[in-house]
């Protein structure tokens, strides 16, 4: 029986796995905007789909709900105002491409190398979830408070980008 | 600025309220539709519903004695008679009476104009038909008796 | 990981559908025959007692139809929407507690799987109005959008509320937690909020700026016929019932209540507020959509953020 988890496990995770990537190449390669963007959402979910594989499911269900439902839906909202004619099929990749395909993978390769020396245990175990707000707030406070002054500045930036622009229009505010 | 905000949200909500004790009490309330054709309408007495002619209480022949006014009124030009004296009788009595109903615009002028008041409002509002000629020439005959009394003196008279 | 078990899935995947057909035939006629009685009509009368029946044979009446699809639409696109629409309903139902014992799928996270699955309903509205080639198709999936821009973090807002009340992500836990005192008079700022974001949620007038039937033809749905546009419909009718039933969990006790077993309370009160969001739709003019994104950005988010800083404050207290 256990034997067979292990299948449906590995099975599931080559399926996310090639959700993932073909989304990625979707979004990148699609003549049509919108293909673009659906494949975006598809590799976003094959994200959270990993997530969930690795033992968190917290983790997906936020990747879902922050990056499918409100990243994605706002972009789709910008991408609603410039429709184009529908184009199909893939477009010719540029030389350029190598480039975010070679650096990620030596990324990756760094990681696991720095990784290797891990125990393996084969199944990922699955944590309270109670953990991650501890250790936010804890361990990792400092890192936490540096992104919402991140946050706060990029609301900022936007607001008075946004004034900035009005002003322009109008000559005062 | 704080107040006025707070203020208008308590109305805002005031009203939606209001709205729905509307609404809850019509739904309480008793339906005014009925289930046609399995219940009918009771109508006011002065409905109009299309024209039809009004029988002579003894006989139950039309009234009219085909006149001709009621056609001459009409603004839409929507009446037609055609009548001639039946056998031993002193007025004539109409041998064709048809309504065309689809351009009839109900407004009772003929009804207004017939000296013996031999015209008046039906109270039929079922009305519906396959085809527009249903209503193009509806025969207000048919429904009452004939000083005629064979169906041959009538046809001679359409010709 | 332990967990799979697949007959268990399967069971709990067919009540589920089951459910989801039961409910829509329920609420649909439910819906015709308060918007019926609110007009001084009878509402359908004719298909089984009190035309219960009816929206079975208008079911059977749309699945028979074609499914016709425009000449320049994104077929892909097309066809995805109504599945998209429809499909991550059957998931976020697994986690909702119809008792103590009653659920297809205990997880520690339920309350947060319910509402990112629920967001994906906005995502097939959006496609479906970007696939079908046409203008109030299209209109109506770029108002969809606006909107759940405006009320998403009010509503997730009221949800972290409750959450730190009770400690938990889990839908039972939380139900569990009312067993006194329900949340709806604890918190009934939140409560009126939630109430607002689940109308805005499911697309219902007064916000339905997204099918607006006297501008929009029918929106986002204008394209489609047959069997995609009843998925669109199931889909809708569930989503009201997945986001009733949350706040049932949520605010009003879940399961809790005096005499009937717990199933039937928790049915009486998802049902209560199914009828609450018709009576709405029946009641209210739709608004437009600055009004919604006044209300959204000024009103809810505002109110929603103060009564979440109150209540974080006295419970640390
Ligand atoms: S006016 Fe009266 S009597 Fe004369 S034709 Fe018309 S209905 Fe007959
Ligand atoms: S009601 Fe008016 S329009 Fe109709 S037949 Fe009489 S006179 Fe003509």
């Amino acid at each position: 029986m256990d034997n067979f988890i292990f299948k449906v496990y590995y099975l599931s995770f080559a399926i996310v796995l090639a959700q993932t990537v073909a989304g990625g190449v979707l979004a990148v390669a699609a003549k049509n905007l919108i293909h673009c963007f659906l494949g975006m959402v598809v590799a976003l979910i094959g994200v959270a789909g990993l997530y969930y594989h690795l033992g968190s499911p917290f983790i997906a269900l936020m990747q879902v709900m922050i990056y499918v439902g409100a990243v994605c839906v706002a972009i789709a909202f910008g991408l609603s105002l410039t429709r184009k004619a529908g184009e199909e099929g893939l477009k010719p990749l540029s030389p350029m491409a190598v480039v975010p395909v070679v650096l990620p993978a030596g990324m990756l390769a760094a990681t696991l190398k720095g990784l290797s020396h891990l125990e393996k245990t084969g199944m990922p175990r699955k944590l309270d979830e109670s953990i991650i707000g501890w250790q936010l707030l804890g361990n990792y406070l400092f890192p936490f408070e540096i992104i919402s002054v991140l946050l706060t500045l990029a609301v900022i930036g936007a607001l008075s980008v946004a004034l900035i622009r009005r002003r322009e229009k109008n000559g005062n505010i | 600025m704080i107040t006025s905000y707070v203020h208008e949200i308590v109305r805002g909500t005031g009203s939606l309220l209001a709205g729905m004790k509307v609404t809850i009490k019509a739904m309480l309330s008793r339906t005014q539709t009925v289930q046609w054709p399995r219940q009918y309408l009771t109508l006011p007495q002065r409905f109009r519903g299309h024209i039809q002619l009004v029988p002579v209480e003894s006989t139950g022949y039309p009234k009219c004695f085909a006149c001709g006014n009621c056609a001459r009124t009409c603004p839409s030009k929507c009446i037609t008679v055609k009548g001639k004296k039946p056998e031993g009788a002193k007025k004539k009595s109409p041998t064709t009476f048809l309504l065309d109903f689809t351009k009839c615009s109900l407004c009772g002028l003929c009804v207004e104009s017939c000296p013996v008041s031999a015209l008046g409002f039906s109270k039929d509002y079922a009305m519906a038909g396959p085809s527009r000629q249903d209503f193009a020439e509806m025969d207000l005959l048919s429904s009452l008796a004939s000083p005629f009394s064979t169906q041959a003196s009538k046809e001679k008279d359409h010709g | 990981m332990k967990d799979i078990n697949l007959l268990h899935i399967v069971i709990s995947l067919l009540g589920i559908m089951g459910m989801v057909s039961l409910n829509a035939v329920l609420v649909v006629w439910l819906e015709r025959k308060t918007a019926g009685r609110m007009q001084f009509r009878h509402g359908p009368m004719e298909v089984g007692f009190h035309g219960i029946l009816q929206t079975l044979a208008d079911g059977i009446k749309l699945v028979s139809k074609q499914l016709v699809a425009p000449s320049h639409a994104d077929t892909a696109l097309f066809i995805m929407a109504p599945v998209v629409s429809l499909v991550p309903i059957f998931v976020a139902m697994m986690p909702i507690p119809f008792s103590a014992t009653i659920l297809a799928h205990e997880t520690d996270t339920g309350l947060l799987l319910v509402i990112a699955l629920g967001l994906l309903n906005t995502l097939g509205i959006l496609l479906a109005g970007w696939g079908s080639d046409n203008k109030y198709g299209l209109l109506g999936g770029t108002r969809a959008v606006g909107q759940i821009l405006a009320y998403k973090i009010p509503l997730l807002l009221t949800v972290l509320t409750i959450v730190i009340l009770a400690g938990s992500f889990s839908l039972r836990e939380i139900a569990m937690s009312q067993n006194g005192l329900w949340n709806a008079f604890m918190q009934p700022v939140a409560f009126l909020i939630y109430i607002v974001c689940i109308v805005l949620e499911t697309n219902r007038s007064p916000f339905d700026m997204a099918e607006a039937e006297s501008e929009l033809v029918a929106g986002f749905h204008t394209e489609y016929s047959g069997m995609a546009f009843s998925m669109f419909f199931l889909a809708e009718y569930s989503y009201m019932f997945v986001a009733a039933a949350l706040a049932t969990v949520m605010f009003l006790g879940g399961w809790h209540g005096p005499i009937l077993p717990a199933p039937i309370w928790f049915i009486l009160k998802v049902y209560f507020l199914l009828f609450l969001m018709i009576w709405f739709r029946w009641t209210f003019p739709r608004v437009r959509i600055d009004q919604m994104l006044m209300m959204g950005w000024k009103v809810l988010l505002p109110i929603s953020l103060i009564n979440f800083l109150i209540t974080a404050v006295v419970l640390a207290l």
